[in-house]
């Protein structure tokens, strides 16, 4: 893998061709009684339609903050994240629920099925709200859970159930897919099964992807590539020879 | 004692279902202690007042004077000869006066003083509602007596003119009582007997033979009454059975409730609590010891619930005692605080919750340790029902309501429950009120075409008055039931004053043997069947047929063509006992045995129905409160078990309102089947209850509830939900985003 230089990161010199997050100067704090933890000091970063984006770091580096601002379920103190033209920091409530409704879809690490819908329901619940979602069948297809459609997630391994949380974050086909820690719950051979499949999303729907992790290997398969130690960005690189995930091992 | 702490905390952190089941046991146990002890007291107190003042077992009216001395000889009874009148008074009110009497039906004094020739004794609501104090002056046909005191007589307890009135008017009409001598030079009195068997067990079979007995003796009965058809009497029995009935139905459903719920709660708890159980085991407590933390839940809740409720309801006995004691005037003799009934409302509900808990405790701690400390989510197991349904065809939306439902069966069961038990409570009131109104309008309106009844005391064969319709009739017992006396009419076949309908709504002409709907329903008998009877003046059997039912709520009758009842009866061909018309007439004093005057009858049904109108407005209130902690628990319960879906439905872009509609609106179909099953369990529940009351009524009321009276529940029961959802959703709205992005990790 060669790296180089994510001179964007400093002097704006290598953007993306048609950025869908802008990122610029955010900072997040959180004060706990007289403790004022700075989570995130000033982040500045792009990513480009279609790539997979990785940020990487480890625990408490505000990585999962970083990605939660930028899908709207948290907002930052100051600076700026565009998505898609639209300036989401400054959103209110509502408009932060309609922005989370038609841009993102959501892979987290637990899977967050609703235990007491079926893994096709599960794919409803978002398919629900969605002004044009993809059909409920390509989609289960696509992430091979067809003839586990009528399963409950209990009746499903995790991988299984990883692999509904991706279809529910596809079917409604999102410009932006924030995944945490996708494969933190899963074992080796799993885990790569899912990379696999959300790169096939990534290319099959050109869906963005933008995916937190601390494990350094899944960067191999990403565009660019984001490294977070206490809430600063650094270091960060555009990867040219992304590898497929079948490739990857740790 | 650490655990303890947790227990007292876990309640804090959940404090409105623990509160609701604790005030549920609370009310549960007050009503069971309160009303209970209070029917009892009632019936201790009517008792000790039919036992020392001799309360008679019949009263009755002959053709010719008694020797007295020898029928009580020959028939074990005690008798004494009494006399009545009714006079008005200067005021305009009506008094009804009866001789005190020395043997039977004896009065008795409840404030002033007793008796003498100058006084006289009156009934203290007549006396309060027209401002007569001891002392004052009453001028009695001319002559002033002085108030002694307050009396209550035991065959004349309900003060209410007949038995058509239903409702008491003090205002309007009372009771008193003056010495036998008083009495003697009274004009316009009429003579009556009452009797009182020594022997105290089977006193109907004791009736007839007395009246065998008379019969044989050739004195003709021209009037008799047992006491327990008289309104007046048993009107308590009535309220002591309403009560007891009551006070064992309302607290149990309140119990079951309860049960449920604690149930519910603790089963979610310790399934939240499955890891620090098996953490707890892994550091070495036993089972016993987790159990015993556990079962404090149910037993603090039960325990001060019940405790609480036993003190309330101890203190509610004793202004609930003298109202009763307001409406149905006795001394009161004799109080007895129940003891049992108190260790019933304190140990009852600790026994029911524990003993149920225990089960449910006991199961899920059977979970090994080991598969306990990996914290495994039993919750989201999936039952039965869940796996079986297959709901592709419906919505998201109603696929995921539907799923709420079945996902935890006790909630849902609970709530079905709540329900039904809010609707019974909700209707029942109303159902009551429906019922008069049918009996009112369908009943006795549709079936008398008339205004006035004159019940002679003879037989007449003149022509009747201009305008009158001559009738005859007969009271009888049925073979069947000896409890179940009614009349047969014989009325002419072109009959413009009795107005019948079958079943299907066409007219029916009295030229065979009619029997009321009401009457054939409660006899089980049908057309073509043949019914036994014997006639409760001289005793003789007949058998008739039925011919033809009629759909009839006015009351228990046969209708026969007067030609032929009078010649089963053995009686002149033109012989009739009664007359009926649209003009007020005035006969001999003495003629009549009764008058009904049908205006007086319905403004009767119309004053119950008003007078109801409060009951009816409590229990509305009291079913939306209890309608409005069920559903509100419920979709607390609902909120909590979701906390991580909502948390993410949020984060999934869904809207407030959407996150609403889901979440919340989920047990609107529950709500509404449980609306639609409480209706008929209500009127199954009334009709028994109408039919156990029938005896003390004296009438049958049909058990009916119109359709305004349901479209009003129904709106009352949406309502109260509609404003549980409108109070749950701010706990919807403050689920943070951050819950369902937490998941899995803590």
């Amino acid at each position: 893998m060669t790296q180089q230089p994510a001179i964007f990161l400093e002097n704006d010199e290598v953007t993306p061709l048609d950025t869908i997050i802008d990122v610029s100067n955010l900072k997040k704090s959180y004060t706990t009684g007289e403790v004022i933890t700075e989570v995130l000091r000033g982040i500045d970063m792009k990513i480009g339609r279609g790539e997979m984006g990785v940020i990487l770091g480890p625990s408490g580096s505000g990585k999962t903050t970083l990605m939660n601002i930028i899908g709207g379920v948290d907002q930052g103190d100051s600076g700026t994240v565009i998505v898609d033209g639209l300036e989401v920091n400054n959103l209110g409530d509502k408009e932060l629920t309609d922005y989370r409704r038609a841009y993102i879809g959501f892979v987290f690490q637990f899977y967050n099925l609703v235990p007491n819908l079926t893994a096709s329901e599960n794919i409803e619940v978002v398919a629900n709200i969605s002004k044009s979602p993809i059909n409920m069948d390509e989609v289960l297809e696509a992430v091979e859970m067809k003839d586990k459609k009528d399963r409950f997630p209990r009746e499903l391994s995790g991988g299984e159930q990883q692999r509904i949380s991706i279809a529910r974050a596809v079917v409604k086909n999102p410009k932006l897919l924030l995944c945490d820690e996708p494969t933190g719950a899963l074992d080796y051979e799993t885990s790569r099964s899912i990379l696999h499949l959300l790169q096939q999303v990534n290319t099959t729907y050109g869906t963005t992807i933008l995916m937190v992790t601390h494990n350094t290997a899944i960067a191999e398969m990403a565009n660019r590539v984001f490294k977070l130690r206490s809430g600063e960005i650094e270091e960060g690189w555009v990867n040219e020879t992304a590898v497929s995930a079948e490739r990857i091992e740790w | 004692m650490t655990l303890l702490r947790k227990t007292f905390r876990t309640m804090r952190e959940n404090k409105a279902p623990y509160l609701g089941a604790f005030f549920m046991v609370l009310i549960s146990s007050m009503l069971l202690v309160g009303m209970t002890m209070v029917a009892n007291n009632l019936e201790l107190i009517f008792n000790a007042l039919s036992a020392d003042h001799m309360l008679g077992d019949a009263e009755f009216s002959v053709s010719s004077d008694l020797n007295i001395s020898s029928l009580e000889e020959q028939t074990n009874a005690s008798i004494e000869k009494s006399s009545v009148a009714d006079v008005e008074l200067p005021s305009g009110q009506t008094l009804r006066i009866f001789a005190a009497n020395e043997t039977l039906n004896r009065h008795a004094v409840l404030e002033g003083d007793d008796l003498d020739e100058d006084s006289i004794l009156i009934d203290p609501l007549f006396a309060s509602t027209n401002d007569l104090k001891i002392g004052d002056s009453v001028d009695i046909g001319g002559k002033e007596f002085s108030v002694a005191g307050t009396v209550v007589l035991p065959n004349y307890i309900y003060v209410i003119r007949s038995t058509e009135e239903m409702i008491n008017d003090p205002s309007k009409f009372g009771i008193a009582v003056l010495s036998q001598s008083n009495m003697a030079a009274m004009p316009g009195t009429s003579d009556f007997y009452a009797v009182r068997f020594a022997d105290r067990t089977d006193i109907h079979e004791q009736e007839l033979s007395f009246r065998s007995q008379l019969l044989a003796e050739g004195i003709e009965i021209t009037d008799w009454e047992s006491t327990t058809n008289k309104s007046m009497v048993t009107f308590v029995s009535l309220e002591i059975t309403t009560l007891s009935t009551m006070s064992k139905v309302v607290p149990g459903m309140l119990l079951i409730l309860s049960v449920i719920l604690l149930s519910i709660l603790l089963k979610r708890m310790i399934q939240r609590e499955t890891a620090v159980i098996g953490t707890l085991y892994a550091l070495g407590y036993r089972q016993s010891e987790l159990l015993r933390h556990y079962l404090l839940f149910p037993l603090i809740v039960a325990g001060t619930g019940g405790f609480l409720g036993v003190l309330l309801g101890l203190a509610m006995v004793s202004p609930m005692l003298n109202f009763m004691l307001s409406v149905f005037p006795m001394p009161v003799d004799a109080y007895q605080t129940n003891y049992a009934f108190l260790a019933i409302g304190l140990l009852l509900p600790v026994i029911v919750l524990s003993l149920v808990s225990y089960v449910v405790i006991i199961r899920l701690l059977r979970v090994s340790p080991a598969d306990l400390m990996k914290g495994s989510r039993v919750s989201e197991k999936t039952n039965f029902i869940e796996r079986a349904l297959k709901l592709d065809r419906f919505s998201f939306n109603t696929k995921f309501q539907i799923r709420e439902q079945v996902r935890s069966l006790s909630r849902t069961g609970f709530l079905l429950f709540g329900v039904i038990v809010a609707t019974i409570l909700l209707l029942y009131g109303l159902t009551m009120q429906s019922s008069l109104n049918y009996m009112l309008n369908e009943g006795i309106a549709a079936l008398y075409n008339l205004k006035y009844e004159y019940v002679f005391n003879d037989l007449q064969t003149d022509s009747p008055p201009e305008g009158f319709e001559q009738f005859n009739g007969v009271y009888v017992t049925p073979d069947q039931d000896t409890s179940a006396n009614f009349a047969i009419i014989g009325v002419f076949p072109q009959s413009t004053r009795i107005q019948l309908k079958d079943t299907s709504g066409d007219k029916l002409i009295p030229d065979r043997v009619i029997i009321t709907k009401i009457l054939a329903d409660k006899l089980n008998v049908g057309i073509g069947d043949e019914l036994h009877v014997t006639n409760d003046e001289d005793l003789k059997a007949y058998t008739l047929t039925i011919e033809a039912v009629a759909d009839s709520a006015a009351g228990e009758f046969i209708f026969m063509p007067f030609a032929d009842l009078n010649q089963m009866l053995d009686m002149p061909a033109d012989a009739y006992i009664g007359i009926w018309g649209d003009e007020q007439m005035q006969f001999p004093e003495g003629a009549l045995s009764s008058t009904k005057d049908m205006d007086a009858v319905a403004a009767g049904i119309r004053n119950l129905i008003s007078q109801s109108s409060i009951m009816v407005y409590s229990l509305i209130i009291m079913s939306f409160i209890l309608g409005l902690i069920i559903i509100f628990l419920v979709t607390g319960l609902i909120i909590e078990e979701n906390r991580n879906t909502i948390s993410l439905f949020k984060i999934l872009g869904y809207r407030p309102k959407e996150v609403n509609k889901l979440i919340l609106d989920s047990n609107t179909i529950v709500v509404v089947i449980g609306y639609l099953i409480g209706i008929p369990v209500l009127l199954i529940s009334v009709t028994a209850f109408m039919q156990s009351l029938t005896e003390s009524m004296q009438m049958t009321i049909p058990t009916r509830l119109n359709s305004w009276y349901m479209l009003l529940g129904f709106v009352i029961v949406m309502v109260t939900y509609q404003t549980a959802k409108i109070l749950s959703r701010k706990k919807v709205n403050r689920i943070p985003l951050s819950e369902a992005l937490k998941a899995g990790t803590e």
